[in-house]
Parts: C-alpha cells; sequence; structure tokens
C-alpha cells in the first residue's frame, strides 16, 4: 500500500515538474469588401424625331429608308440582350400608330390604325447570341429589307401591346435573346463595352437603318406580327382598306437589360 | 491537479501591430472602374516587434505568413455577401485580388511584386519573410538596409525600415462576374521561428 502510494506521488511530482515551450506567434486580419455595382449603359445617338414624309408616288410603292438613323452603344458588367419594341401612346390602340391628325374626307375604307409592325428595321450586322432561338421568322434585325414586290415580315419590329412583355424565344433581338441557358452564343452576350470591343462587327455597336413601306394602295405590305401573321390593312381589315391620309407617330425603345 | 507551465523558446515577445488605412471597401460602379481596376496605395501597415530574451541563446528569430481566407466559400472565389442580379454568372475569384507588401528596406522577398491567391487553400500561404533552419549562421540581424529576409529581433520603433510592411491592393474585377457584395480575408502572423 505505501509503495502505491509512492508511485503516485513520483507520477504527480513529475507532471507537476513538466514545463512546455511554447512558439509565440501572433494574427492581425485585413478585411477587403468587393462591391461589384451592376453596369448597364446604352448610348444612342438619333435624331429627336425621324419623318418619314410620303409626298411622291415612288415614296409610297419603294418607301423611304433612313440609314443609321440610330446609333447603339453598349457597356455592360454582366450579360445582356438587346431588343426593340414598337410602341405609341395608344390613342388608336396599343398596336397602332397614333393618329395626330387626319387629312381626306373620312371614307369608311380609309384606315387609321396603321400597325406598329409596320416599322422596318435594320441591323448593322447579325446578332451573335441567337444560337437557341426558335424564330417564327427572325431571330433579330440583319436581314436585308425585303423587295417591295415580296412581302415579309424579316425586319417588322417587335411589337407586345404597350406590356413590358421582352420578346420570347420566336421573336426578334438585336443582341443575345430569350434564355438563361448560359451558353455561349445560345441566349446572351458577354459583358464588354464598345469602348474596348470596336470594330464594324462589333457585338456592342448596332447601326440602325429604317424603313416604311407603305405600296400602292397604302397597305403596308411589310406589316407582320411577332408570330409573322400579316397585318397589313387588307388583311387586317377589309380588301378596300388603304391607309387613312394623315399625321402618324410612334416610337421606339431600345431596351438594354441583364440576360433574361 | 496537474499545472504545466510554457516558456519561451527563444524570443520574449513576438508581437504584431496592424494599423488600417482608411476604407478597405471597392467600390466598382462605372466602365472605367471594372476595366481598369481600383488601386489602393496603402490599405494597412504592419508593424513587427521581436524581442530577445534577456538572456538571449542567440536563436531569437522570426518569420512573417500571409494567407486568405473565405469563410468556408468555394477555395477559389470570394464570399457572397449578397448579389445584385440573377446571379447567372460565377462569383469573383479569389486571383482577382492582388496584394503586394512593401518596405523601405525592400527585406521581403515579395517585396514590390503583386501578388494572388488563386486559391485559399493552405499551399497557397505566402511568405513575407521566410522561415529558416534555425541556425545562428541564418539570422539577418537588422540594420544594415538592403538585406533580404530580416528576421532577428528588434523592432518598428528602432529599425522602422525593416519592420514596417506596407501592404497595397488592386483589384480589375473585368465583366465577367456577378454583380454583388463579396468579402475576403487576408490574415498575417508572426510566428517565432522554432
Amino acid at each position: 500500500m505505501r509503495k502505491n502510494k509512492l508511485k503516485v506521488f513520483i507520477a504527480a511530482a513529475a507532471l507537476i515538474a513538466t514545463t512546455a515551450n511554447a512558439q509565440l506567434i501572433d494574427e492581425k486580419d485585413v478585411s477587403i469588401t468587393l462591391d461589384l455595382q451592376p453596369v448597364l449603359q446604352l448610348e444612342m445617338t438619333t435624331p429627336d424625331q425621324i419623318e418619314f414624309v410620303f409626298d411622291e408616288i415612288n415614296e409610297y410603292q419603294a418607301g423611304i429608308t433612313k440609314y443609321a438613323a440610330t446609333i447603339l452603344k453598349v457597356s455592360s458588367t454582366v450579360s445582356w440582350d438587346l431588343y426593340a419594341v414598337g410602341r405609341s401612346q395608344g390613342n388608336n390602340g396599343a398596336n397602332f400608330w397614333d393618329q395626330q391628325i387626319d387629312y381626306g374626307n373620312d371614307n369608311l375604307n380609309a384606315i387609321p390604325n396603321l400597325p406598329l409592325s409596320l416599322l422596318e428595321l435594320k441591323q448593322s450586322h447579325a446578332n451573335t447570341g441567337d444560337g437557341a432561338a426558335l424564330p417564327s421568322n427572325q431571330s433579330d434585325y440583319s436581314t436585308v429589307f425585303s423587295n417591295a414586290k415580296s412581302p415579309s415580315g424579316n425586319n417588322s419590329i417587335y411589337v407586345n401591346g404597350g406590356t413590358s412583355t421582352p420578346p420570347g424565344n420566336t421573336d426578334k433581338y438585336i443582341a443575345g435573346h430569350s434564355g438563361t441557358t448560359g451558353v455561349t452564343g445560345d441566349d446572351y452576350m458577354v459583358g464588354g463595352s464598345y469602348l474596348t470591343q470596336t470594330g464594324r462587327s462589333s457585338d456592342y455597336y448596332y447601326a440602325i437603318d429604317y424603313r416604311i413601306l407603305p405600296g400602292l394602295p397604302a397597305i403596308f405590305p411589310m406589316a407582320f406580327d411577332k408570330d409573322n401573321v400579316a397585318e397589313d390593312l387588307v388583311s387586317a381589315n377589309t380588301a378596300a382598306s388603304y391607309a387613312e391620309p394623315g399625321v402618324y407617330t410612334m416610337y421606339v425603345q431600345y431596351i438594354l437589360l441583364e440576360d433574361q | 491537479m496537474i499545472n504545466v507551465s510554457y516558456s519561451q523558446l527563444h524570443c520574449d515577445t513576438v508581437e504584431l501591430i496592424l494599423e488600417e488605412q482608411g476604407s478597405n471597401v471597392f467600390t466598382f460602379n462605372d466602365f472605367s472602374s471594372y476595366e481598369g481596376g481600383i488601386a489602393r496605395t496603402t490599405v494597412a501597415r504592419l508593424k513587427v516587434r521581436v524581442i530577445d530574451k534577456a538572456v538571449s541563446d542567440g536563436l531569437c528569430s522570426w518569420s512573417l505568413f500571409m494567407s486568405l481566407d473565405n469563410n468556408g466559400s468555394p477555395i477559389d472565389e470570394w464570399e457572397e455577401l449578397t448579389l445584385y442580379s440573377n446571379g447567372l454568372a460565377s462569383n469573383p475569384l479569389t486571383s482577382l485580388l492582388e496584394i503586394r507588401i512593401t518596405n523601405d528596406c525592400a527585406t521581403s522577398n515579395l517585396d514590390g511584386v503583386f501578388t494572388s491567391f488563386t486559391d485559399v487553400s493552405a499551399i497557397n500561404i505566402k511568405e513575407i519573410i521566410e522561415p529558416i533552419i534555425l541556425d545562428a549562421l541564418n539570422i539577418n540581424h537588422p540594420g544594415a538596409c538592403g538585406t533580404k529576409n530580416v528576421n532577428g529581433p528588434g523592432d518598428y520603433i528602432n529599425n522602422y525600415t525593416e519592420f514596417t510592411f506596407k501592404i497595397e491592393v488592386r483589384i480589375k474585377p473585368g465583366m465577367a462576374y456577378n454583380p454583388g457584395r463579396f468579402g475576403l480575408t487576408l490574415n498575417f502572423r508572426l510566428e517565432e521561428n522554432i
């Protein structure tokens, strides 16, 4: 018993006598915060008003084209899409030009409701971010304007009835397209800027041509809705229909938004 | 009851003093800053103080390390604090953060060079003042400005140019990442060489 007590005492004494050497260390931290605020900039160079005055027969037949009337320049820090939408104040309905004044005698066949889709756009170069689009006609506005004798909706502007609905995967975008697959070239444009991505075919720079072709009689044969259904005045009304002479206005809204 | 007492190995004191200089928030809100980046010439100053034991064994020396912490996020990404967008792109990578450590006598082998972390794993820990195989011959004492890897005892009061380190940070995000608020922590560790 005494032996055991002695062993315990020796063990305890050994433990108490133990000292450990500690490495000296000191630490400090610096926290860094990164605040990446999204930047979407659309710069537009265009006249305040683009006027199409039809006072010659050949202008009715061949239409009037305004080349590079609008220049669009994009800078974006996020993946983006760009589209155009035809709008009006809705005096004649959300899908029609606003009639400011009418000329003539109010013939019953003189139609004041001109579809917004009669305005044609042509962008300077093709959309490189529309690989996954399923267009009912074209997925962008890069097709050349159709001959006056071959009506088509290749370049008819997208119209959404005054809503905020962006074009779907069957509709037209200037750059990028509907969808968020994340696959390069399918439905978005990569963030960047016209300032560094220069050149004629830069994905961040577009020149937009406009054309209006009334035809003879003035039924606007190039008017097609987003589903590629003809909206010329005869198709939408009666065979005897024609555009009521007058002054009409509408506007084009260009929308740059994060890929959606 | 077991009492274990600790005693120093070779040095009496090692102390790291951090003085932060202004804001460490880097805000990118225009194209120029995204493309050109933002540099802060001094985000902080590190001051080192290493005191030898009263009865010196001639082996008191130190090393200084820098590492990165992202609070458990994927190892090559910044910690996401909040997103401003739909988050379809990737979060910024740790390699965006470029750090330069300098002092007036350029004692660090990293001095004057912007360095970055490909990820936050331990393998990427940077040695500002390198550890040594402990031998009196490997200890570089302060005083002769220009000597690399000064690691002998001293302090920022008597040898300011060798014991004070300036931390510079540069971030150039480009346009490939999710907008949002993100965080990273730089950790500085002063150790007695053993």
